[in-house]
């Protein structure tokens, strides 16, 4: 089994591929996450994401990435009514999610304050492959970009049919283990986190989580502008990893009842844990207990 | 790691093959350490941040320095 980490995004992600050769593809794999990162990060004002922020009302040309990651991102917006927002980026900023990890600098954007801006003041263009914002704000691809990256790093990585993506509790886990069985995944439990609180096992799929246990509770409830309390952890399994990031963000600010809905509707499985500690299931899920 | 004019200009933790000590790399991300050697292949859980991770490459560093 090969293995490397480094760290990307703000955390340490881990590339496992059980045949050998794979030294340059996961190379390349990894070159997807700096490449993501540096394009659709907030925290640099001349990413590719922030000059946007400084063209406020003009269409503006972007790379492919970009244009698929804030495409996806409102995609996910109007399926959510406005639950799941990209455009919360000056409220997260202003919340003092403004630490550029790195260098530990930090970010303050110099836009007038609009606590009214919503994924409907974004424009795209398709055929043109631009993105216009109609008002001043800041887009946070923080629950879109990851997953993409992880999917990108797991085309790298299709060659060589059993691997494993791990960035930071995110994963995606390609055809079997060494053993040639499903991945055995564990999900921790968010109140006691170096235990696992369940077990479900996953070949080709993507199984990502949000909670309020590591880097201090950060997700908004962007229709309240406040932090989202209903939940403590939502992991969602997917056939990728961009869709179960941005849903399990989805569902964490959506909470358990409607939360479960969306997966359901959104054809995934998953399971969202309460701060009481109720679990709550998907269907397939409850299938497979 | 690599420094080029005083700078960091890449730092990795490849599993025991960087130019520190294994034992380093042992004790630092020792929660994963741990799950890779228990039943699950892999955990899944809400991000966790890279900071403890520079806290070990600034131990390295200063190691490194002596």
């Amino acid at each position: 089994m090969f293995t490397r980490s480094q760290i990307v995004m703000d955390t340490l992600a881990t590339i496992r591929v059980v045949r050998p050769g794979a030294e340059e593809a996961v190379e390349r794999a990894f070159g997807w996450f700096y490449e993501i990162e540096g394009r659709c990060t907030r925290f640099n004002p001349q990413s590719e994401l922030m000059r946007l922020t400084s063209q406020i009302g003009v269409s503006v040309p972007v790379s492919p990435i970009l244009f698929e990651s804030v495409q996806f991102a409102l995609r996910v917006a109007e399926e959510t009514q406005g639950a799941f927002d990209p455009t919360i980026g000056h409220s997260m900023e202003t919340r003092g999610f403004n630490r550029e990890y790195g260098t530990g600098e930090i970010v303050r954007t110099a836009i007038t304050p609009d606590e009214q801006v919503s994924y409907r003041d974004v424009r795209l263009d398709p055929d043109a492959q631009t993105i216009q914002l109609e008002r001043p704000l800041i887009l946070d691809l923080g629950a879109v970009a990851k997953g993409l990256a992880i999917d990108l790093a797991a085309r790298e990585l299709q060659p060589f049919t059993d691997f494993s993506i791990d960035a930071g509790g995110d994963l995606y886990l390609g055809g079997s283990n060494e053993e040639g069985a499903p991945w055995c995944v564990g999900i921790r439990h968010p109140r006691a986190v170096d235990c696992v609180m369940y077990e479900l096992r996953a070949s080709n799929q993507a199984v990502c989580t949000s909670g309020d246990y590591e880097r201090a509770h950060h997700i908004l409830d962007p229709r309240a502008s406040e932090l989202a309390a209903s939940v403590a952890a939502v992991t969602v399994v997917a056939s990728n990893a961009m869709l179960a990031d941005a849903l399990s963000t989805a569902a964490f600010v959506l909470g358990p009842g409607d939360g479960i809905a969306l997966l359901e509707r959104m054809g995934v499985d998953g399971l969202i844990v309460t701060p009481e500690l109720e679990v709550h299931k998907t269907q397939g899920l409850r299938r497979a207990a | 790691m690599v420094i080029e004019g005083g700078r960091i200009i890449s730092a990795e933790i490849t599993n025991c093959q960087t130019r520190y000590s294994c034992d380093v790399i042992e004790n630092l991300p020792a929660k994963v350490i741990t799950r890779q050697k228990a039943k699950f292949d892999t955990v899944g859980g809400a991000t966790e941040s890279a900071y403890a991770y520079y806290g070990a490459v600034y131990w390295a560093l200063d190691q490194a320095s002596k």
